[in-house]
């Protein structure tokens, strides 16, 4: 906010800064959303240009994350109108739920020991290469509001303004696709663990 | 399940991780399930640190340096909208 409120007063050093931080972002989101490379420069570019043709119109600087990110959003969809990761299906809860297994007589919960993830490095470089190639893989609708609100940290309201849909659409879908990353790291996690114990 | 240690969960964290706005009743039923039942805290748990992965994720890949011409360009773009001119005109000055 105060980088766009000094933008906004004609601070050379501010419009640096804003390059530099803002290009960063939207080629993440870009290279997320599209799959491309190429594709993610000339978004984060293109995005870049048309945030200061049109940065008057930006009626509270508190909003301009938001507001860039929704010129992001489009310029992706122009780009290319699907992801070149993600399938067309929508994401059912009942599928990211914990599988049931009997044993003796009771039914348990299948889920992974996730309690050695937070303090061990390189079990924490594997499973973000897996988390990144999830997150690609999920499909469009729950990626974009996933690499909002988790990735880039954007709230609830700003994401839903952003992707033109409800709140509680927002918090539908994150939630599905939090559940369908959770399972992606948890099989990883589970395989590892059957390894070890060869 | 077998019992693991787990820790303690807080609800509003609870809450944000599944992402839903929560009736406070419902928050203390939830609280009060998961004290007693071991795998849904672990699986809580799981989901809390899932999100907290996606939000350290970062990014290894970066942009290319950005090129003179283009920095030319946005910067062009930037002065016009200040000085009000189209960006259009601008580039004729």
């Amino acid at each position: 906010m105060l980088l766009a409120e000094a933008l906004m007063r004609g601070d050379l050093g501010a419009f640096d800064e804003f390059v530099e931080v803002f290009r960063s972002k939207i080629f993440h989101y870009s290279l997320m959303t599209c799959g491309h490379r190429e594709d993610a420069e000339e978004v984060s570019q293109d995005t870049l240009l048309k945030v200061f043709e049109n940065f008057r119109q930006l009626q509270d600087p508190r909003n301009v994350r938001a507001w860039v990110f929704r010129i992001a959003k489009n310029a992706c969809l122009l780009k290319r109108r699907k992801s070149v990761f993600a399938p067309k299906a929508e994401l059912s809860l009942e599928d990211f739920l914990p599988q049931l297994e009997e044993s003796q007589g009771t039914l348990r919960m299948q889920i992974a020991d996730w309690s050695m993830v937070p303090d061990n490095q390189f079990l924490q470089s594997q499973l973000k290469e897996i988390l990144t190639t999830a997150i690609r893989e999920l499909p469009e609708i729950y990626r974009s509001v996933l690499l909002l609100r988790d990735v880039e940290e954007l709230s609830t309201e700003e994401t839903a303004q952003i992707l033109d849909v409800s709140l509680d659409v927002v918090k539908t879908r994150l939630h599905r696709a939090r559940l369908a990353i959770r399972q992606k790291l948890d099989r990883h996690l589970l395989e590892a663990s059957k390894s070890l114990s060869r | 399940m077998e019992s693991r240690d787990t820790q303690s969960t807080d609800s509003g964290e609870t809450e944000q991780s599944l992402g839903f706005t929560l009736e406070p009743e419902e928050i203390d039923e939830i609280a009060e399930h998961l004290q007693g039942c071991p795998p849904c805290l672990e699986f809580i748990e799981s989901l809390k640190t899932t999100v907290q992965m996606c939000k350290d994720i970062g990014t290894t890949e970066r942009p290319a340096p950005l090129d003179p011409a283009t920095h030319q360009r946005l910067l062009s773009a930037y002065q016009a909208m200040r000085s009000g001119k189209s960006p259009t005109a601008a580039k004729q000055d």
